[in-house]
C-alpha cells in the first residue's frame, strides 16, 4: 500500500513538468503582457520598453522559464509583477478561503445529490424521481454565474435573508490563525462570529454545490438501480431487514465506487466553479486571484496557482483510490 | 418522517429557485431624491472663466449632529488595490485608498482643476525652473513622526533615484513617466526645517499640476519605511501618512479599513471609518448598493438608469475630463490625405451616437480637451453631418468610389466608449453610406494597446481621461513628438503642433499657455488628426444617507462625508 502511495505521488513530478510547461506558454500565448496592461492608455513606447526590460520580458520564454523553474525547485513561486508580494505567502492565505467554500460546496452537493439519488432509484419513476431527475437536468445546465446572481437578487436584495457577498461583515473582526473562517470563528469560542461567518457561507457554497450535485443525483441514481436488482440485496430484504438498512447498508455502499470516483474527478469542476462563484461573491480565494492575475497577466501568480491546483488535483483523486481498498475489499494496492 | 428529510431538502431547493423568480418586495421607503448637485450652469461658468476660481454651490446640507459623527462608510469598487506604497502604484484602485492617508504638496482644488496648497503652505518661483516651498508646520505623520523638509528631500530622492535602497524593487513609473529622464527633478534643497528647494532639469510650468497627480507623489513617512522594508505599502505591511484617514487593515480581494485620524492638520473628518471592499462583479456590486450594504459603489454604464430609477440612490455628475476619439494612422494611404480624413468626419452623424450609447451621462465632443481643462477652445465645433461634403471630399482626394479599411474597436468596457463594438458598427453604417467600406476589427486589450503604439491600426477608438487636469497630460500627452519624428501610433506630423505643447509646457503665464493649447488644438481640428467623439463626466453613485459630497474632480473628500441616520 505504502509502496503504491509513494509510486503515485512520484508520478506528481511528470505532471507537475508538463503543467508547468504548459500554462507557461499559454499565459504567454495571450495576447498583451502585464506591461500593457499597467500602463493601459498611457502605454508610451519608450515606456514599455523599459518596463520590459525591468521585468526580464524582454529575454528569451525557456530562458524565463529555466530561472522560474528553478526559483519553484526551491521552493518560491516567485513574487508578483505588481505588488511584488511572494505568490507563496499570498497562496496561504487564499488557499484556505477556497478550501472552505469547496468542501462545503462538495458537502452540501454529496448529501443532497446522494439522497436525491437514492430516493429516485428506490421511488423509480415515481413523481419523485420524475421531478429529481428534471430538476437536475436543469441544475446541470444552469450557468454558475446566472444561478448566483438570481440568488443574490432574491435572498439577498429583495429579501435579506443572506448576506450577498464576502466572508464575514466587514465591521467584524477576526482573529487569523488557520485562514479557515469557520475554524477561525470557532477557535475564538464566539458563536455570533461563527454564525456569521456559516452564514456567509451558505449562499455561495450552495451555489458552487450545484456544479456536483445533478451529477451525483443521478449517478447515484443509476448505481443504486444496478445495485437493487442484485441477488444480496433480495437476500437482505427476504431475511428480513428494514427497508432502510438494506438500502443504506447494503445497497448503497456497493453503488458507491463509481459515485466515490467521480466526487474525485469533479474537483476540477469545482475548483473551475470556484473561480466564478468566488468573482461573483467576492470571496478572496484562489479563484478569484487566479481570476484578476489572468485579466492583469500576472504570469507568476497564475503559474503558481495552476501548479497548486494541479496538485490538489492529483492527491485528492489518489485519496479517492486509496479509499477503494476501504469500500471493496476485493481491491488490493500491490 | 426520517425518510422524508431528502425530500424535504430537494424541496427547499426548489423553493429557493421559486423564491428566485419572484418580483422584488414592495413597501421601500419612498425617499424623495435629491438634486443632482453640479448644475448646468456651474459647467458653463468654467468655460468662462477658464480656470475656474469660485465654489461650487453645494446645496446647504445641514451640519451633522454630534451623535452621526461615528459612521462607517462602505465604498464597493471593481477591484482591490494593487500595493499601497503610493509612489509606485500605477492603478487608480490604489491611489483611491493610499491618498487618504498620504497627502502630496500640492492638491487639485476639486471643484476646478486649479492647485491648491496642501502640505505645502505656499511656493515661489521665477523662472519655472526653480521652486521653493514652504512646508505646513505641526504637521505629524500618524505613528507621532514630524513631517519636515527633510522627509521631502527623502521622498523626493526615493522617487527619483534608482538606486535608492528603500525602493525594493519597485518601479515608480509615474515619476519616470511624468517627470522623465529629462524633464526630471534635476536637485532638492532643505533650506531650513520647512522650507525645501526644487531645482528641475528644466523649466516646467506643469510643475504644480504635475505635484498634485492623483495621489502619486504623497509624502510617506521615511523612518515607517525603512522600518518595515519590502513589506511596506502591502497587503503584509501598512502605510502611515500624514492624511485625514489612518491605514487599520488590508484583507486582499476583501476588504481595506481606514479610519479616522483625529489629529490631522485640517481638523478631525466626520466619518469614523472607511471600509473599500472588493466586489469584482459588476451586477453583485449594484445589488450591493441596492440592499444597502455598501454606501458607494461603481457602476457599469449600463446600471446607471436602472440607479437613476432607485429612489435610495442619488447619482452625481462631475464635470467631463474625458474624451473618447476616432484616430487615424496619417502614414499609409488613404488616411495620409487630408480629404479623407475630413471625408469621415463629415461623413458620421457623431452627435448621433450620444443618445443610444451614452443617455445622460455623455456629452457630443466638439474638440479634443474638454472645457474644464486649461486650453479647451471653445470656438471649435465639431465637422458637421453632411454625407454630400463627404464624397466631394473623397472625390477630390481621387477616391470617387470610396475605400475599404480596417476599423479597430475596443475590446474592452471604458467609461467613454461604454459599447465600443455596436458604437463601431452604428459608424461603419454611416460610413458605408459614402462608400467608405470598414471592416470591425479588435483583439485582446494588451494587444490592442501595443499594436495602437507600434502604428499597425489605419483608424481605430480609444480615450482619454485627465490625471490632473492640465492640458500637458491632454493634448500634450497625445500631439507631442519631437520635432520631424512623429509618433508611431498616428504618424501625425504637424510639427507646429508639437511646437506649441514644448511652448505650452514652460510658458509660466497662464494668459498665453492658454492661448498656445487653443492654437493647438485649432490645428489638429483643422488637420482632422483626431475626431473626438464624446466628453464622459464622471458618474458618482451613492446611497441617499451619505452626506456632504461634492462632485468633484479626483478625488472624493471622504473626509466631509458623514451618514445620516
Amino acid at each position: 500500500m505504502l509502496q503504491y502511495i509513494l509510486r503515485r505521488l512520484l508520478a506528481l513530478i511528470p505532471v507537475w513538468i508538463g503543467v508547468s510547461i504548459l500554462v507557461f506558454a499559454l499565459i504567454r500565448l495571450i495576447p498583451g503582457d502585464p506591461v500593457t496592461v499597467m500602463l493601459g492608455e498611457r502605454a508610451r513606447l519608450a515606456d514599455i520598453e523599459r518596463l520590459r526590460e525591468q521585468m526580464g520580458f524582454n529575454r528569451s520564454i525557456p530562458e524565463q522559464y529555466f530561472e522560474w523553474m528553478g526559483r519553484v525547485l526551491r521552493g518560491d513561486l516567485g513574487e508578483s509583477i505588481f505588488n511584488r508580494m511572494p505568490v507563496m505567502s499570498e497562496l496561504k492565505q487564499r488557499l484556505p478561503a477556497t478550501i472552505e467554500i469547496v468542501v462545503v460546496a462538495l458537502f452540501i452537493g454529496v448529501i443532497v445529490g446522494v439522497s436525491i439519488g437514492i430516493i429516485s432509484a428506490v421511488r423509480r419513476d415515481s413523481w419523485i424521481d420524475v421531478t429529481a431527475m428534471f430538476g437536475a437536468l436543469i441544475g446541470v445546465s444552469m450557468p454558475i454565474y446566472w444561478l448566483a446572481l438570481l440568488l443574490i437578487y432574491a435572498l439577498a436584495v429583495n429579501r435579506r435573508i443572506f448576506p450577498p457577498s464576502a466572508r464575514l461583515d466587514v465591521d467584524l473582526d477576526v482573529v487569523r490563525r488557520t485562514g479557515f473562517m469557520l475554524i477561525d470563528t470557532a477557535l475564538m469560542g464566539d458563536r455570533r462570529l461563527f454564525l456569521n461567518a456559516l452564514w456567509h457561507l451558505i449562499l455561495p457554497a450552495s451555489v458552487l454545490s450545484t456544479t456536483v450535485m445533478p451529477i451525483l443525483a443521478r449517478l447515484t441514481r443509476s448505481s443504486m438501480l444496478e445495485v437493487l436488482r442484485q441477488d444480496y440485496v433480495r437476500t437482505a430484504r427476504a431475511k428480513g431487514l428494514r427497508e432502510n438498512r438494506v438500502i443504506i447498508g447494503h445497497a448503497l455502499k456497493n453503488a458507491l465506487l463509481p459515485i466515490v470516483t467521480v466526487i474525485g474527478l469533479q474537483l476540477g469542476g469545482l475548483l473551475g466553479g470556484a473561480l466564478l462563484t468566488e468573482t461573483i461573491f467576492s470571496w478572496p480565494g484562489m479563484g478569484l486571484w487566479t481570476y484578476r492575475a489572468i485579466l492583469s497577466r500576472d504570469y507568476p501568480i497564475v503559474q503558481g496557482a495552476v501548479l497548486v491546483s494541479a496538485t490538489i488535483y492529483v492527491v485528492v483523486n489518489l485519496l479517492v483510490d486509496i479509499s477503494y481498498a476501504y469500500l471493496d475489499p476485493r481491491i488490493r494496492y500491490q | 418522517m426520517k425518510r422524508w428529510w431528502p425530500v424535504l431538502s430537494l424541496l427547499v431547493v426548489l423553493t429557493m429557485l421559486l423564491g428566485a423568480c419572484a418580483t422584488p418586495a414592495p413597501g421601500a421607503p419612498q425617499v424623495v431624491k435629491e438634486t443632482v448637485v453640479v448644475e448646468k450652469e456651474v459647467v458653463q461658468t468654467q468655460i468662462v472663466e477658464k480656470i475656474v476660481e469660485r465654489e461650487v454651490e453645494v446645496e446647504s446640507d445641514v451640519t451633522p449632529a454630534p451623535e452621526q459623527l461615528s459612521g462607517t462608510f462602505i465604498v464597493g469598487r471593481g477591484g482591490d488595490s494593487v500595493i499601497l506604497d503610493i509612489g509606485p502604484a500605477t492603478d487608480g484602485e490604489s491611489w483611491r485608498v493610499s491618498q487618504e492617508v498620504n497627502e502630496p504638496l500640492v492638491r487639485l482644488e476639486g471643484t476646478s482643476t486649479k492647485p491648491i496648497p496642501w502640505l505645502a503652505e505656499s511656493w515661489e518661483t521665477e523662472d519655472s525652473q526653480t521652486w521653493i516651498f514652504h512646508l505646513r508646520q505641526g504637521v505629524k505623520f500618524h505613528n507621532g513622526n514630524p513631517f519636515n523638509a527633510e522627509v521631502v528631500a527623502w521622498n523626493i530622492d526615493r522617487w527619483k533615484n534608482p538606486d535608492n535602497e528603500y525602493r525594493f524593487g519597485r518601479a515608480f513609473e509615474y515619476y519616470d513617466s511624468e517627470f522623465g529622464e529629462e524633464t526630471g527633478i534635476e536637485s532638492v534643497e532643505v533650506l531650513d526645517d520647512y522650507t525645501v528647494k526644487i531645482t528641475l532639469m528644466q523649466p516646467s510650468a506643469v510643475m504644480l499640476a504635475k505635484l498634485s497627480l492623483t495621489g502619486v507623489f504623497g509624502m510617506v513617512d521615511p523612518q515607517e519605511v525603512m522600518a518595515q522594508g519590502d513589506k511596506y505599502g502591502t497587503a503584509a505591511g501598512t502605510i502611515v501618512g500624514t492624511g485625514p484617514f489612518k491605514f487599520v487593515e488590508w484583507v486582499p480581494d476583501d476588504h481595506i479599513t481606514l479610519e479616522r485620524n483625529d489629529d490631522w492638520w485640517g481638523g478631525p473628518p466626520r466619518l469614523a471609518r472607511i471600509i473599500f471592499r472588493s466586489i469584482p462583479d459588476n451586477s453583485a456590486r449594484f445589488a450591493e448598493l441596492q440592499a444597502g450594504t455598501v454606501h458607494q459603489a461603481d457602476l457599469a454604464q449600463t446600471d446607471l438608469p436602472a440607479a437613476a430609477a432607485d429612489p435610495n440612490l442619488t447619482i452625481y455628475q462631475t464635470p467631463p475630463l474625458s474624451t473618447g476619439y476616432i484616430a487615424f494612422q496619417q502614414c499609409i494611404e488613404p488616411f495620409d490625405k487630408l480629404e479623407v480624413r475630413q471625408a469621415v468626419a463629415h461623413a458620421v452623424d457623431w452627435a448621433a451616437l450620444i443618445e443610444p450609447f451614452y443617455g445622460d451621462y455623455g456629452e457630443a465632443a466638439q474638440s479634443f480637451q474638454p472645457p474644464a481643462i486649461l486650453g479647451h477652445n471653445p470656438n471649435i465645433k465639431q465637422y458637421e453631418y453632411d454625407p454630400e461634403k463627404a464624397k466631394e471630399l473623397l472625390a477630390a482626394a481621387g477616391l470617387p468610389d470610396g475605400f475599404e479599411t480596417d476599423f479597430w474597436y475596443l475590446p474592452v468596457i471604458r467609461g467613454y466608449f461604454p459599447d465600443s463594438k455596436p458604437t463601431a458598427e452604428a459608424i461603419a453604417a454611416d460610413l458605408a453610406k459614402v462608400g467608405i467600406k470598414v471592416n470591425l476589427q479588435t483583439e485582446d486589450w494588451g494587444a490592442y494597446l501595443d499594436d495602437r503604439n507600434n502604428g499597425k491600426f489605419p483608424m481605430w477608438m480609444l480615450g482619454w481621461g485627465s490625471d490632473n487636469g492640465d492640458p500637458d497630460n491632454y493634448l500634450g500627452w497625445h500631439f507631442y513628438h519631437p520635432i520631424g519624428e512623429p509618433k508611431a501610433e498616428d504618424c501625425y506630423a504637424n510639427d507646429k503642433v508639437a511646437e506649441l505643447i514644448i511652448q505650452g509646457r514652460v510658458e509660466p503665464d497662464l494668459a498665453k499657455r492658454e492661448a498656445i493649447y487653443q492654437e493647438a488644438e485649432q490645428l489638429i481640428h483643422d488637420d482632422a488628426a483626431r475626431i473626438s467623439v464624446v466628453w464622459v463626466p464622471g458618474t458618482v453613485v451613492m446611497r441617499n444617507e451619505v452626506k456632504g459630497y461634492l462632485p468633484v474632480v479626483f478625488r472624493s473628500w471622504y473626509e466631509n462625508l458623514w451618514l445620516a441616520k
